[in-house]
């Protein structure tokens, strides 16, 4: 049996008066591609923002490989392994692509030095399909292409758990076809566990292996892609009651 | 190529040679006019290595720059201790301060992170004002020997120092951290960067660096009162110098605070008592047409000349 890489045990996070996440079980297994989803508001980023650190959470705990990651800094859970991308995608935009990568492998868990840094951040490019904008400023780029670079970005710090905010939203179809496959390749040729947060159902449903729904910050089922997707719960609560599979 | 980088060289050391031997061909007032602006250039590249590079804007550099002058010249009258000596106090007491101030104020964003700098200053000034070491309003006399050779060299050797680890930062793997958390500074957090850590890293360099400036220039001015120790104007200066030169930009840096300094100068000269009005005016005339500051906007001009002319220079190196 793999063991759990993530667990999120009884986290509870409020925002003065409203509750974002009430007493959420969570937890990951190595090697898989877990997808997250839930309404809007759901309380999916807030997730994932405080695994990384950049929330406080007023109660609970969260261990990575069994290990209490509750004091960390960002850049620390970052040191760890465990690194994430935003929801709208992040970039440094007055540098060029290829530096955007190099601060990942010059400085995340890897922490390269100089032509490592760059050879890698070079490699992580081809991978993600930004090699021939290598040289341009970020702020030149694509919606496609900045979401591609988070993920080249994310990768550069090498980590073992991934957490991707909405990967796929705001892509056209051939880039949908292409990030799935590139999220598939990320687990399969280097055994990175990929927490997916995402609205587009149908990647949702052919990437993960199991999927976990939230509503108003409480677990309302986990299973096979199939089995949430045929639970009246889920149906009711984030599809829409008129929603056929 | 080659020939060209060998140019920019050898220029670079006759300019160098031309600098070194001043005082053998100028005047007493333009070596000490010249000396004065290489102090400009120390301090705005002290300042733009922190918040140039990092976009922590610091309205407290000045404090660093009086801590300096009253090291020396406390240890100076009281104890005899020469300014090489008393530049190492200088350098020990910015960095304890700039450690307390990183400890109050790195956590702080934007307006709220400049304005405690600048309460910071406020505060030593007054403090420095109401104690008995400092002389109070009444100042410090240091012994009136004129220490102008001294004064000239020690601010090139800076100034040399100043700009050769601000371009070391820049080109290392800290100038990207640092532009990385100017950039984005969450992006940088989840990508490993401890931003705490390299601004701390900057803030003491950049102080450390002031200070020094501080320390041999009471000695040379041979008076130190606390308005002048803690001059804002001085801070402003500086940041004009940086402004106009193109912030984060080292080489930019140092031409903005030469043309800066003669400017300041020719126009002090001929205008004493309304010069800062035209300083005003230039200031607004930069960050108007010139935000991204002189050396930026001409290359953009001279591209978009060339492009015009057909030529195509002014492709990105992306585009291809």
């Amino acid at each position: 049996m793999l063991e759990n890489i993530l667990e999120v045990n009884k986290i509870t996070k409020r925002f003065r008066g409203l509750v974002a996440l009430k007493n959420l079980d969570f937890s990951m297994r190595q090697g898989e591609i877990h997808g997250l989803i839930g309404p809007n508001g759901a309380g999916k980023s807030t997730l994932i923002n405080c695994i990384c650190g950049f929330y406080r959470y007023d109660s609970g705990a969260i261990l990575f490989k069994g290990r209490n990651i509750a004091k960390g800094a960002p850049y620390k859970i970052c040191g760890m392994g465990i690194t994430r991308t935003f929801q709208i995608p992040r970039y440094f935009a007055h540098e060029t692509v290829l530096r955007n990568v190099m601060a990942g492998t010059l400085f995340g868990r890897s922490s390269l030095s100089g032509r490592d840094a760059k050879r890698n951040a070079v490699e992580l490019l081809e991978l993600t399909g930004l090699s021939v904008k290598e040289g341009a400023l970020t702020k030149e780029l694509t919606i496609g292409d900045l979401k591609s670079l988070s993920i080249a970005m994310a990768l550069a710090t090498k980590p073992e758990l991934l957490l991707l905010d909405e990967p796929i939203a705001g892509l056209n179809p051939t880039e949908t076809t292409a990030a799935m496959e590139l999220i598939k390749r990320i687990r399969n040729e280097w055994n990175i566990t990929i927490l997916m947060v995402e609205h587009v159902m149908k990647a949702i449903m052919d990437t993960c292996d199991r999927i976990t729904v939230i509503n108003f910050g409480e677990k309302i089922c986990e299973g096979l892609p199939k089995e949430v997707g045929s639970n009246p719960g889920v149906i009711k609560a984030y599809l829409g009651e008129e929603y056929v599979f | 190529m080659g020939n060209k980088k060998k140019a920019v060289i050898v220029g670079l050391v006759v300019l160098l040679v031309l600098f070194a031997l001043l005082p053998y061909y100028a005047s007493g007032y333009n070596v000490s006019f010249v000396a004065l602006v290489l102090m400009l250039i120390i301090l705005c590249q002290g300042w733009n290595m922190f918040s140039g590079f990092t976009g922590y804007v610091s309205f407290g550099h000045h404090v660093y720059f009086g801590i300096g002058c009253y090291a020396s010249a406390i240890l100076l009258t009281r104890y005899g201790v020469s300014p090489y000596l008393s530049m190492l106090a200088a350098v020990a007491l910015a960095t304890a301060l700039a450690l307390i101030v990183s400890l109050a104020t790195l956590r702080l964003k934007g307006v709220y992170f400049a304005l405690t700098t600048l309460a910071v200053a406020i505060a030593v000034h007054v403090l420095s004002l109401n104690i008995a070491i400092t002389g109070g309003g009444k100042g410090i006399s240091l012994p009136p020997e004129y220490h102008l050779l001294g004064f000239f060299y020690v601010m090139l050797a800076l100034a040399l120092v100043a700009i050769g680890s601000a371009l070391l930062i820049k080109n290392s793997r800290i100038g990207l951290a640092l532009s990385a958390i100017k950039g984005d500074e969450d992006l940088a957090a989840a990508i490993g960067i401890s931003s705490y850590k390299y601004k701390v890293l900057t803030l003491v360099l950049s102080a450390a660096l002031w200070a020094v400036a501080g320390n041999f220039y009471a000695w040379y001015v041979t008076f130190m009162h606390p308005t002048d120790a803690f001059q804002l104007h001085r801070l402003v200066t500086a940041m004009v110098g940086v402004i106009m030169g193109g912030t984060g930009s080292v080489g930019g840096v140092v031409i903005g605070a030469t043309v800066f300094g003669i400017v300041n100068e020719v126009l002090w000269a001929r205008f004493s008592t309304i010069y800062l009005m035209f300083l005003g005016i230039a200031l607004v005339l930069i960050i108007r047409f010139a935000p991204t500051g002189l050396i930026k906007t001409g290359e953009s001009l001279i591209q978009k000349v060339r492009a015009k002319g057909g030529k195509g220079v002014g492709e990105h190196p992306g585009s291809k």
